[in-house]
């Protein structure tokens, strides 16, 4: 019988600093992935049922025959030109996000820089003072905390899912991402790149505690360690 | 029931040959649908017992890579064999046995990668990308992956074989008044998917020849500690991107085909479809590689590149999908069989593309990216627009193919499980969007296991419906119909009995044993037959096989060695047929522009060339690419030594010249000339292999410290790339041995000599290379 890490309770509230533009955007990519699904496809269903051949009708084919050289460039500038819009706006919006984004620039402010490793199969945490901690971040809250994730094997990839923050764990490079925690709690940690026979195990939690709470943890950190 | 086994094993036609990869690609699909209905029945509950993780990574691993690469694009293959010649009016492919050979090659490829699983280390298990460094030796040991590798570098060189001789067919043997403009449009998609092909295939080539080098060799490309995923991403990706538009489509264009049929008038913007097809498909597909790389943490500019070079790539197909869309306004529609199938491709490629356009997103990957919402978005690419597509196109050419008509009441039945149960399979998995790929089991969070269930549910009706399509074409071909020449009223050209002789026969008394002689046009066919193609694709197999076991069984060489034997055997065959003139097909009709002047030949082997240039382009860039990312690296001259090496390209380079001059005599008519500088050529071509043995020999056993393959990158890609060169230069050498028997019994005049040309143009390929190589590794 398989048993997993207890994760649970999953924390659910949580607003890092990239939700706010992360659910915009979705909203927008949304609304207009539904419109233009249900506007091509009920066009579509319309167009089908509209024009079938019922039983027992005849074809017209006088009407209907077909030239196979008859090459008809139609009134396809209209569309052309809808189109190009919808996708220009598209990259305007990717642009402006990219721009706004906090994915680009750090807050300003003293951040703390941890390290992960992941390795088959766990991820572990490298804290300033050169402590390592095997499966549990722990870091404190409204705080803007920046990882450096690299791996020591194979390929993995860092996701915290309840903070829509995630980069992969490159062997031999180091890639950063950064967050702000605003709310206390647990939270999932899980790799997201098929990294072998333990895939599934390579979990870990994210404490997000009180500052006071920190830094008595912190100031102990290491000592249990022998 | 012995001639017609024979007549299977040894075709050479195309429609024969169309047929055994419908069949082939199908039993394919059987094996990756049964990995999917294991992984399935693992996911339905959670924390279920039913796979070990272990397993299910195989499971994943090996339905990606049968699905995508044995089964959708052989399908497209399929009926590119069977429709393109018919459709241009051409008599066969371009080179038919170099087509059977394709096919025996990609079949035996599958089934070495399905071997796999009863092999040490079981079938490859680090998924369908086979991400670097977990599909190296450290940390997936065993000959069972390597196997896998050298299955799917077959399947690879089938793909790329079959790419060239397509290409030329439709370039260079239309018809009479087939011109470009005239050209249907399956022949049309088909040409585009080789296109992307001949460029995506020899990338991958080349990444998984650097592969087993690391498995076999012991080489350090891709299991190097820093570098190697990265590599190995950007190739992969290289090819993995266009090779999803190589799934599409021929999907697309069999749509292209049926809707005008079915709605009874004229494609709605065909040359707006094909212009945006050729000129912006194609291309961008090549543009947008980085973006399956979005959280690899590559640079932050060249993401936001990616991101609208993404977007911008939806332009082209929002307008083919519109401009198929508004073939059915209009219209009168006959909602057959075929064109429920090519209707619901479509719906379900815009549900599909919406999602991708999502994806597009950088901010909105961050969160997707690795995901079941992926997971989903390219089933209803891949499954939903391509399969669907295609099944139509079954459903329409089985008339075609059997002569019979299917049964109704079954296919309707097909269709709509079909298309209710694909949804039932693949939406739920859009909501599962935090639920990472690829786990094989997760815990038990209540939306998981509810979706997951459902998702499990439809995925066995949906594969159990898949059933009826075979009984159906059982039924079609023992109890079916007698079917008119045209039971569909298609205007299409393929459809005319006939029409270019005994080409295009119609193919009932080919698929089923005959009772009677067959008539005259169907014995005609069977005369253009060859046992060689099966012979060597066998040969190869046996060959990579042993290879591949060699890590692991001292007795890998003994199947090694026979395997060597029987590549000899075949490839002597081969020029023993040749050198007796054994093997005839019909003569072409005609030559149209803008290549008549140039042989179908030669330019098969200038499109072979292209292959070649990008199969070393990307061996070299990762040599490159090694090189930069290594701390420290040997001086030029410490090791190899570049005297040494100054002759033997000395050596090469003459080679080259004295092929060229061969080719000068024979084109003045002197026969004697073109024999003595052929002997000239092989003499210094061999000269050139000696002086690289010798090298290499006292690099290995004189020199110390042994400069070998395994004593560090500089080694590792030393004696990869050049010995992939050396590879080549030998096989030269022995077509040349071939090609200078042939010119002494005065087999070329000044009129017929391609074969002397396409050598030369090898050969100065070769040269070309070396010079790419030499100062890489002798000079810097």
């Amino acid at each position: 019988v398989t048993t997993l890490p207890t994760v649970l309770p999953l924390a659910t509230a949580s607003t890092p600093p990239t939700d706010a533009i992360w659910w915009t955007l979705f909203h927008y990519y949304l609304f207009f992935g539904i419109a233009a699904g249900v506007l091509s496809i009920g066009f579509m269903i319309w167009a089908t049922l509209a024009h079938r051949i019922r039983k027992g009708q005849e074809l017209k084919p006088e009407r209907y025959a077909y030239h196979p050289r008859e090459h008809n460039w139609g009134n396809w500038k209209l569309i052309l030109v809808l189109v190009i819009i919808t996708v220009s706006v598209q990259s305007f919006v990717e642009y402006q996000t990219f721009g706004s984004s906090s994915l680009v620039t750090l807050p300003k402010g003293d951040p703390i820089t941890i390290g992960v490793v992941g390795r088959q199969w766990d991820w572990l945490f490298v804290y300033p003072n050169g402590v390592n901690v095997e499966g549990n971040l722990t870091v404190p809250q409204n705080q803007v905390i920046v990882l450096n994730i690299t791996s020591s094997d194979v390929f993995h990839a860092f996701f915290i899912p309840a903070l829509s923050v995630g980069k992969d764990a490159v062997p031999g490079h180091y890639t950063t991402v950064w967050f702000n925690a605003t709310q206390t709690g647990t939270y999932l940690i899980e790799c997201k790149e098929l990294c072998g026979v333990g895939h599934a195990y390579m979990l870990a939690h994210l404490s997000v505690v009180p500052q006071a709470s920190y830094t008595e943890w912190y100031s102990t950190l290491g000592e249990n360690e022998t | 029931m012995a001639r017609w086994i024979s007549r299977w094993l040894f075709t050479t036609n195309h429609k024969d040959i169309g047929v055994l990869y419908l069949a082939g690609s199908l039993y394919f699909g059987f094996v990756g649908g049964l990995l999917a209905m294991l992984m399935r029945t693992q996911l339905s509950a959670p924390l279920n017992d039913f796979l070990s993780a272990g397993a299910y990574n195989e499971a994943v691993s090996m339905h990606g890579l049968l699905m995508i690469l044995w089964f959708l694009s052989p399908l497209g293959i399929a009926f590119g064999n069977y429709l393109v010649p018919m459709q241009i009016g051409a008599k066969d492919l371009a080179l038919p046995r170099l087509n059977a050979l394709s096919f025996w090659i990609f079949l035996f490829g599958g089934v070495l990668a399905i071997l796999a699983f009863a092999l040490p280390g079981g079938a490859a298990n680090s998924g369908w990308y086979m991400d670097q460094p977990l599909s190296t030796t450290p940390y997936s040991p065993g000959p069972g992956p390597t196997l896998v590798f050298v299955g799917l570098a077959m399947d690879v060189v089938a793909i790329m074989m079959t790419t060239v001789n397509m290409l030329l067919t439709i370039i260079y043997m239309r018809g009479p008044g087939i011109t470009w403009r005239r050209v249907p449009m399956f022949t049309w998609f088909t040409g585009f998917m080789l296109l992307q092909a001949m460029f995506a295939f020899p990338s991958l080539l080349a990444g998984l020849l650097l592969l087993v080098a690391d498995r076999l060799l012991g080489t350090l490309y891709l299991s190097a500690s820093s570098g190697g995923t990265i590599l190995w991403d950007n190739i992969f990706w290289f090819f993995g991107h266009p090779e999803t538009y190589v799934v599409v489509l021929p999907a697309f264009g069999m749509v292209a085909e049926i809707f005008p049929v079915f709605a009874h008038r004229n494609l709605a913007e065909r040359n707006l479809i094909l212009v945006l097809t050729g000129a912006a498909v194609v291309p961008l597909s090549y543009l947008v590689w980085q973006h399956h790389m979005f959280i690899t943490g590559i640079d932050l500019s060249e993401n936001q590149a990616f991101s609208i070079s993404t977007i911008m790539i939806s332009l082209p197909f929002d307008l083919i999908v519109i401009a198929f869309i508004k073939t059915l306004t209009k219209s009168h529609i006959e909602l057959t069989i075929p064109m429920l199938f090519a209707w619901a491709s479509i719906v379900i490629f815009i549900v599909g593309g919406i999602s991708g356009v999502m994806l597009s997103s950088y901010v909105l990957d961050v969160v997707w990216n690795g995901t079941y919402f992926v997971v989903a978005h390219f089933h209803y690419i891949m499954v939903g627009a391509s399969v669907f597509g295609l099944f139509a196109g079954v459903y329409f050419y089985l008339p075609r193919m059997t002569g019979r008509l299917f049964h109704q009441g079954l296919a309707k039945a097909h269709f709509i499980l079909s298309f209710i149960f694909f949804n039932v399979t693949f939406f739920p998995m859009y909501f599962l969007y935090d639920m990472p790929r690829r786990v094989f089991t997760y815990e038990p969070l209540p939306s998981w296991a509810t979706l997951n269930l459902i998702s499990t549910i439809g995925a066995f009706i949906f594969a159990g419906a898949q059933i009826l399509l075979v009984i159906n074409m059982y039924y079609t071909l023992t109890r079916g119909v007698i079917s008119p020449p045209n039971p569909w009223r298609s205007p299409g050209l393929e459809w005319v009995p006939n029409i270019v002789g005994a080409s295009n026969a119609t193919t009932l008394e080919v698929v089923l044993p005959a009772s009677s002689p067959p008539p005259a046009a169907v014995q005609l066919e069977l005369e253009h037959t060859s046992r060689r193609p099966i012979q060597l694709a066998l040969a190869m197999a046996v060959t990579l096989f042993g290879i591949a076991l060699l890590t692991s069984f001292i007795w890998g060489w003994i199947v090694v060695g026979i395997g060597f034997i029987l590549v000899a055997y075949s490839v002597g065959g081969w020029m023993h047929d040749d050198y007796l003139d054994k093997f005839k097909i019909p003569p072409q009709l005609c030559e149209t522009w803008p290549f008549t002047r140039i042989s179908k030949e030669r330019l098969g082997m200038w499109l072979f060339i292209s292959t070649e240039i990008f199969l070393f382009g990307a061996v070299i860039s990762s040599d490159i690419y090694v090189r930069l990312n290594a701390a420290s690296w040997p001086a030029a001259g410490s090791i190899l030594d570049v005297m040494s090496g100054g002759w033997s390209s000395l050596l090469l380079i003459s080679s080259g010249g004295a092929m060229v001059l061969a080719v000068e005599s024979i084109r003045q008519g002197n026969r004697k000339g073109l024999v003595r500088w052929l002997w000239g050529a092989f003499i210094l071509g061999w000269g050139f292999i000696a002086l690289h043995a010798y090298e290499w020999y006292t690099m290995y056993y004189v020199d110390k410290p042994a400069f070998t393959i395994f004593s560090g990158l500089p080694g590792s890609i030393y004696y990869v790339t050049v010995g992939l060169h050396g590879i080549h230069v030998v096989s030269g050498l022995v077509v040349m041995a071939f090609i200078i028997a042939k010119a002494r019994s005065g087999r070329y005049d000044r009129d017929h000599h391609t074969g002397v040309v396409n050598l030369m143009l090898y050969w100065l390929l070769i040269d070309v290379v070396w010079m790419f190589l030499f100062p890489f590794f002798y000079l810097t």
